[in-house]
């Protein structure tokens, strides 16, 4: 747990993901960006494509060695620690909500008929 | 295809969460939900009243933590993401949340973050609005006709 907490309240003040820096992400980097974030969330992998595909990724580091990955003033993707250690913000998931649910397909209850 | 373990909580603990705590074992109610879970893996809590997860974060036991024996103890969640924080206020204003619904009595925090962000996209759409009529008036040769109010004259 004490790993774990330096994340509590992590961005509870405005200070917490005051943007000092906006770095914007070259081709390559958001193509590898994509591939980890999929890699931890494959239900995402459409969301994910929409909301970084042509259009510009800035990655903005902000307080505790987290980064921010924004397009467009919407934040997509948290890095809590810089390594890669990727959480979808709300509006991600949002959006596509409906990934989250699974399908359990029944067996046929009868053969007859 | 693997997909966020979602775990679904009372009104009243989404409240505390929203205010900062931590999840809390007793508020787990139903227990086939947190079977298999792995500790440090990435779980979203969802409200009963709403259709629409809170918050993200991270788990901080094993599924098999969950027995009669520890069920009345310790935090067992913690928040990387909420509703209510930073990111969704400062950095994602321009535009409002419509899938989260705040009818219900969820959190007033939630409510005033929602009324704060809507009000803001409203603001944008009425200047960005303002700004049409402007030029459409000044297209149109209009712009001069009119007389300025006694508001405007100072």
């Amino acid at each position: 747990m004490d790993a774990l907490a330096h994340i509590v309240r992590m961005f509870r003040k405005k200070k917490d993901v005051a943007i000092a820096v906006k770095r914007p992400l070259n081709d390559e980097e958001v193509s590898q960006l994509f591939e980890d974030a999929v890699k931890q969330f494959p239900s995402l992998e459409n969301a994910l494509g929409e909301a970084l595909s042509n259009t510009k990724v800035f990655a903005c580091p902000v307080a505790a060695n987290a980064v921010i990955y924004i397009t467009k003033r919407l934040p997509v993707l948290i890095d809590i620690d810089g390594r890669s250690d990727l959480y979808p913000t709300l509006r991600t998931n949002y959006t596509h909500y409906s990934t989250h649910y699974t399908l359990f397909p029944h067996k046929p209850i009868s053969t007859q008929g | 295809m693997s997909c966020f373990r979602v775990i679904e909580v009372d009104d009243f603990v989404a409240d505390c969460i929203l205010k900062g705590a931590d999840l809390l074992s007793p508020a787990i109610t139903d227990l086939t939900v947190v079977s298999g879970m792995k500790k440090g893996e990435k779980v979203v809590l969802k409200a009963k009243s709403k259709s629409m997860p809170f918050a993200i974060g991270k788990s901080l036991v094993k599924g098999s933590y969950f027995s009669a024996e520890n069920v009345a103890s310790g935090a067992v969640w913690t928040a990387v993401h909420l509703i209510t924080d930073a990111i969704q206020t400062e950095l994602d204003v321009n535009t409002s949340i419509t899938y989260y619904n705040t009818d219900s009595n969820l959190s007033t925090a939630a409510k005033s973050m929602d009324a704060g962000v809507e009000s803001v996209a409203f603001r944008r759409r009425a200047s960005s609005l303002k700004s049409d009529v402007v030029d459409i008036a000044e297209v149109a040769g209009t712009a001069t006709d009119e007389e300025p109010e006694d508001d405007d004259i100072e």
